[in-house]
């Protein structure tokens, strides 16, 4: 299973790990707007590389990075193929495949290109986020947004509850192996068996939990990370500190480029 | 699959979350409201969500190397309801970008309207339907995680087609293309999602959970 | 501390999983309930903050009666922590602090108390370095301790342990073991209950020790007392403790003056070495 490392594993040994949450995500979101925005391959490029090199620069080895890169653009290119043979009216190239005819168009490939583009910048600003940021600081700061409580508060137990879940199917799988339940025929009959019964081993575990919530007089509160944190003033020296100034200088230099329409 | 970061341009982006907030908001409020009537619900509903999450990261032995996986949200609808569905599905959605860079955060929108709300929708529809006609929960379970499953893929395709249509032929050649890379894996990936979510469902019956929580009362009142 | 009194409980009004339990619990004490699986521990347990509602008995806790009204039920909570046997099941925040601060923070304490609390029970556990690790990463010992810590931070009067020993490997086990003895000690003001079949551990640690059967208490004393009964021991399923066995059959072997039974291996060596030298001495080599 390919859940055992995710993203978040990279922020252990980061280097931007300790900035505040809220400046990270400022600016991957703000440079994703600008980046779905923008219509100019410059933008796009120049996104592309600061956001990538920032991350690779923080602490994740290049093959990594580009290894992980090729995932989503695995799933990104068969849609984005679909596309050169439908935009667009000026045939480059035709293919004859059992008497039909496809002819694959320029403006095409010019709108595939942009997509790539458009996409790799985009990914390589979610890159930047995730393998920065702590999911729980992340939603720890989502609390600033007025989002109502129980948005949070589930958060954080989904979040804890995946991990669970994760091994209690390891085990489930293990056992089902041991017993020669993957072999052929019986895949999807094994499968739909380990993961119905995963459902309903973990729907006891969440009345268990409902206990010890309980047991600790849960009350939907889910506790800010700011009770880990010493000093809480010492921070908030630095509220404007030259991280923030650069980001902020950053963005504004894409969105002044973007709103120019340079290209 | 879900549309990756970057994919939709802004516009779109745009039109999906405002689609899709006013329906997650509503979920929120039928959560809570849900929450304050029956304790415990909370476990449950976490616990929905974090298995949503697992089984649309799984890839399914019988198609390997495709984009296509299982969604999931078939249970959630059974068991509590679309609009709460929706809200589970947008926690789901987040946490697929933020842990496996799966789908994305200007993509979020569009990927709950498609996988949070219309796909499960329909497979409660589905399932009210056939509920009415006295069917088992094991068929009814079965159609429910089918079609929200299909009509996921379905939606998904429109939403894509929609950004892009086709110059000559309009959306609806585009919808036929994009829908054509989707078909080939997901329709047995729908029947394999129906039997085991259909299993699920059995078997959390038999152990005493109420399915069907969305209903008012009389499920809960032989509750032990 | 607690008081419980003639306590039934079932939970499909058919089969009494507690039949008719008595039991007191005291400041400073240290007290092992051990029973094979399925005796009634856990459901024993939950009782005594009022996670379940007893069929009949009645349950005392500090001198007062136990209510169930949401505000009664929040007092008792604060004063019994329960520490429940999966650490899965009770730790729901995904960073170790945060799960700590959990219940301090749901009964409402101020943020520098809260912060207090947490540093406190982390160093009292001595897992001060976990304190911002992700709890899905850490091991099964460390959960351990994490979810003790997360009960100690709402400062309890009576802690209750249930099983805490299990999925642990020996050192793990040990080390768990003398981080209780040092919270005993520390907090004196607090009575400990630790449920579990493992009769060696009971043995060698506990002040008081209970023997429970069928959702009956069917003997309590000092542990000698209790699980040198050779009866209980085997109507309960349960083994005598080694290091009480040998003494036993050295004690019938006659070889020496019974004195004070050992509690662990080591003490039983030495009584063992005390016997030899005797013996040598009795024949004159």
């Amino acid at each position: 299973m390919h859940l055992d490392h995710t993203f978040e594993s990279y922020t252990v040994s980061n280097k931007l790990v300790k900035i505040r949450a809220g400046k990270k995500i400022f600016l991957s979101i703000f440079t994703l707007f600008i980046a779905v925005y923008t219509l100019s391959h410059f933008i796009l490029l120049l996104i592309l590389f600061t956001m990538s090199s920032l991350t690779i620069w923080s602490g994740v080895r290049i093959k990594d990075y580009l290894k992980l890169l090729m995932i989503p653009l695995t799933f990104l290119l068969p849609s984005i193929s679909v596309l050169a043979f439908l935009h667009g009216s000026e045939p480059m190239l035709t293919f004859s495949i059992l008497e039909m005819h496809l002819s694959m168009m320029r403006e095409g490939l010019e709108l595939c290109t942009l997509l790539m583009m458009r996409s790799m910048a985009g990914i390589s600003c979610l890159f930047f986020l995730i393998m920065t940021t702590p999911i729980s600081e992340i939603l720890d700061t989502m609390r600033k947004f007025r989002i109502p409580e129980i948005v949070i508060e589930l958060s954080f137990l989904v979040y804890k509850l995946i991990f669970v879940l994760i091994d209690e199917l390891e085990s489930t799988k293990i056992a089902q192996d041991a017993r020669l339940g993957y072999l052929r025929g019986n895949r999807i009959r094994s499968l739909s068996l380990l993961i119905s019964s995963m459902l309903v081993r973990s729907f006891e575990k969440a009345e268990n939990m409902e206990r010890a919530l309980e047991a600790r007089c849960y009350a939907g509160k889910m506790p800010s990370l700011k009770f880990g944190r010493e000093n809480e003033s010492e921070n908030k020296v630095h509220v404007f500190s030259l991280s923030l100034i650069l980001m902020i200088l950053f963005d504004a230099c894409l969105l002044v480029l973007a709103v120019e329409g340079g290209d | 699959m879900h549309i990756a970061e970057g994919f939709l341009p802004l516009e779109w982006c745009v039109v999906w979350y405002l689609l899709a907030l006013p329906i997650v908001a509503y979920g929120i409020y039928r959560a809570q409201k849900l929450r304050e009537k029956e304790r415990g619900v909370m476990s449950l509903l976490a616990m929905t969500a974090a298995f949503i999450f697992v089984l649309s990261a799984l890839k399914m032995p019988s198609v390997t190397g495709s984009c296509s996986h299982p969604t999931g949200t078939g249970l959630g609808v059974v068991l509590f309801g679309p609009s709460i569905t929706a809200f589970l599905s947008i926690i789901v959605l987040l946490f697929q970008a933020l842990l496996l860079a799966h789908g994305g955060i200007t993509t979020l929108g569009a990927n709950t309207v498609s996988m949070g709300i219309i796909g499960p929708f329909v497979g409660w529809l589905a399932y009210i339907a056939v509920r009415k006609m006295k069917a088992g929960l094991l068929t009814s379970g079965f159609l429910a995680a089918f079609f929200a499953d299909l009509v996921t893929y379905v939606v998904t395709a429109g939403q894509l087609a929609a950004a892009f249509p086709a110059t000559k032929g309009g959306i609806l050649l585009s919808f036929e293309a994009f829908f054509g890379i989707f078909a080939i894996t997901q329709v047995p990936l729908a029947i394999i999602e129906g039997i085991t979510v259909a299993l699920a469902l059995k078997l959390l019956q038999e152990h005493g959970v109420a399915v069907e929580m969305w209903k008012p009362k009389e499920v809960s009142g032989n509750e032990a | 501390m607690v008081e419980v009194q003639d306590l039934w409980f079932s939970y499909d009004k058919k089969r009494w999983v507690l039949k008719g339990i008595d039991m007191e619990l005291r400041r400073g004490e240290k007290t092992v309930l051990v029973g094979s699986n399925g005796s009634g521990k856990t459901t024993l347990f939950l009782h005594l903050n009022g996670l379940l509602v007893p069929d009949k008995g009645t349950i005392k806790v500090s001198g007062n009666f136990l209510s169930y009204t949401k505000k009664a039920l929040t007092e008792v909570r604060k004063r019994v922590g329960i520490v429940f046997q999966n650490p899965d099941d009770q730790i729901v925040a995904p960073i170790v602090f945060q799960d700590v601060a959990l219940g301090p923070v749901n009964l409402g304490l101020s943020e520098g108390e809260v912060k207090k609390r947490v540093k406190r029970a982390l160093n009292e556990l001595n897992i001060e370095e976990l304190r911002d690790r992700k709890v899905h990463e850490l091991s099964e010992g460390e959960k351990k301790k994490v979810a003790i810590a997360g009960v100690l931070a709402m400062e309890p009067e009576l802690l209750v342990l249930d099983e805490p020993m299990s999925g642990l490997d020996p050192q793990s086990s040990k080390d768990l073991l003398t981080i209780i003895d040092s919270l005993c000690e520390q907090n004196d003001n607090m009575a400990v209950l630790v449920a579990t079949h493992d009769v060696e551990l009971a043995y060698e640690w506990a002040d008081r020790v209970m023997v429970m059967r069928d959702g009956e208490i069917v003997k309590s004393g000092k542990p000698y007392d209790v699980l040198g009964d050779e009866e209980v021991i085997k109507s309960s399923r349960l083994a005598m403790p080694r290091v009480l066995r040998i003494y036993k059959g050295i004690e019938m072997a006659a070889c020496g003056n019974p004195g004070v039974p050992p509690r662990n291996i080591e003490e039983l060596l030495k009584v063992m070495r005390g016997n030899y030298w005797n013996a040598r001495r009795r024949m004159g080599l």
